[in-house]
């Protein structure tokens, strides 16, 4: 009885979940069932009556009011998801292929077709998505059909096993010099990719600044990775995953501290 | 009876929500009347919203001030073609969560009083109105679900737009309204056993 209770009281949630309360009907099963089960039938008349919210004073809309239309002058709305996406992703390949065309493709050069592919697939994937993201974070109450933080860490464990699999495993020669190098470059990059990236994500407005600050690091970092793919000729497993990995890393945890440092300083 | 009552909410659902990406509109080219509506119409809602038994009434409504703020400097973010109230409750749940955060850092550095001075807390508690008693028992729920029952019962969203407002996938947002109904249900079970 009491099984046969929890699954009529499922129905009555599904049926709630199923539709918005303006066109919100129960079926025939439903109703019998919320005339018997007093929690379903409380439950189901209040999510289901209009709330008419907490009353406000005129004086505090009037406040309210006042303050806002102190200084109203007109704007026009952001440009749609699809510009957004495009002008997200010409900023990601106009710092690449600036930094690929002063450091050369040597890297891509020595590359065979599996290299070239595989990579050039997970960076091309990578910012895409992210870009994508970007255009849902800088617009409140976008559906977000993904996370972004799934995207990043997929995409760290993708570079990461990509790395391991298709390059060679020997002991680089000068480790820690060579792939110093490689990183500050890569990071230099990705500053500015990133600089250019948030300049544009400010025409919008965001309520997940923390996210959003990851997210702007982690397509800087990209960009910093794909010029480093194209101009680094070092290809061995362990620079690649430690030294080119580390632009992606470090890219997006200064991206989140700036972010946090900059909501911190914007609300105080 | 009950169609007539579903209908009668239909209507009264589809006249608020109706209109609103038209005023947000005049709003985003300067119509000082617009947001005067706006504040009108949406302020019981998300005053609804921002609300807890643990905020007092003045703490709620600088936290509405505030939220009105930053939809007034966050207003070229609207898109005429989106629905508004995803929007409006996105920037009202990231001013809750910053009410809240900012809450739990004073709460941390206020000294406690050992000894409750004579006259305090004895006072009856006046009895819980019907309808405020569900959103008492909300409190007892973990945060992120009760934000999700919140925006369906205050602003009467469907979970897709719910999803929207809270940055979640629409599948996220149905896990956590079940987790709260079955808990809910237990709580009703308990108070009315």
């Amino acid at each position: 009885m009491a099984a046969a209770s929890t699954l009529a009281c499922k129905l009555v949630e599904a049926e709630l979940d199923r539709l918005p309360r303006a066109e919100r009907e129960l079926s025939a099963e439903a109703r019998r069932h919320i005339q018997e089960c007093e929690c379903c039938l409380s439950l189901y008349t209040w999510l289901s009556e209009p709330d008419p919210g907490i009353a406000i004073s005129p004086q505090l809309r009037e406040r309210i009011a006042h303050a806002l239309t102190s200084s109203l002058p007109p704007i026009s709305p952001i440009s749609s998801p699809l510009v957004r996406i495009v002008q997200f992703l010409c900023a990601f390949a106009v710092v690449a292929v600036a930094a690929i065309a002063i450091l050369g493709v040597p890297g891509l050069l020595n590359m065979n077709v599996w290299q070239a592919a595989s990579f050039g697939a997970i960076l091309a994937a990578g910012a895409a998505l992210l870009c994508v993201s970007l255009a849902w974070q800088t617009a409140p109450g976008s559906l977000q059909r993904f996370s972004a933080r799934a995207v990043i860490a997929l995409l760290g464990a993708g570079f990461l096993i990509a790395s391991g699999l298709l390059f060679e495993w020997k002991a680089p020669k000068v480790f820690l010099a060579q792939g110093w190098h490689c990183s500050a470059t890569g990071i230099a990059v990705a500053a500015l990719a990133s600089a250019l990236l948030w300049m544009l994500a400010r025409r919008g407005a965001t309520v997940r600044p923390i996210t959003l600050g990851g997210t702007i690091g982690a397509v800087g970092g990209l960009a910093g990775v794909t010029v480093l793919e194209f101009a680094c000729a070092r290809h061995e497993a362990l620079h690649q995953a430690v030294w080119h990995g580390a632009v992606l890393l470090v890219s997006v945890g200064v991206g989140v501290l700036a972010a946090y440092l900059l909501d911190r300083t914007s609300k105080n | 009876m009950r169609s007539e009552v579903n209908a009668v909410l239909a209507r009264d659902d589809h006249a608020r929500e109706a209109d609103l990406p038209g005023l947000m509109v005049r709003y985003q080219k300067g119509d000082p009347t617009a947001i005067e509506e706006l504040i009108a119409r949406l302020s019981p809602q998300i005053l609804r919203f921002l609300t807890s038994p643990r905020l007092s009434i003045s703490d709620a409504e600088d936290l509405l001030q505030e939220c009105w703020m930053r939809i007034h400097r966050s207003r070229q973010s609207y898109r005429p073609s989106e629905p508004v109230l995803p929007w409006i409750f996105a920037i009202a749940r990231h001013t809750r969560l910053d009410g809240y955060r900012r809450r739990r850092r004073r709460e941390s550095v206020e000294v406690l009083v050992p000894n409750v001075p004579d006259g305090f807390g004895h006072s009856e508690q006046p009895p819980i109105p019907e309808p405020e008693r569900i959103f008492h028992l909300l409190e007892t729920l973990p945060e992120s679900q009760r934000e999700v029952i919140l925006m369906l019962k205050v602003s009467g969203m469907s979970l897709e737009e719910v999803a929207r407002a809270t940055s979640c996938t629409v599948g996220a947002i149905k896990q956590k309204a079940h987790r709260a109904y079955a808990k809910l249900r237990l709580l009703l079970k308990k108070e009315n056993a």
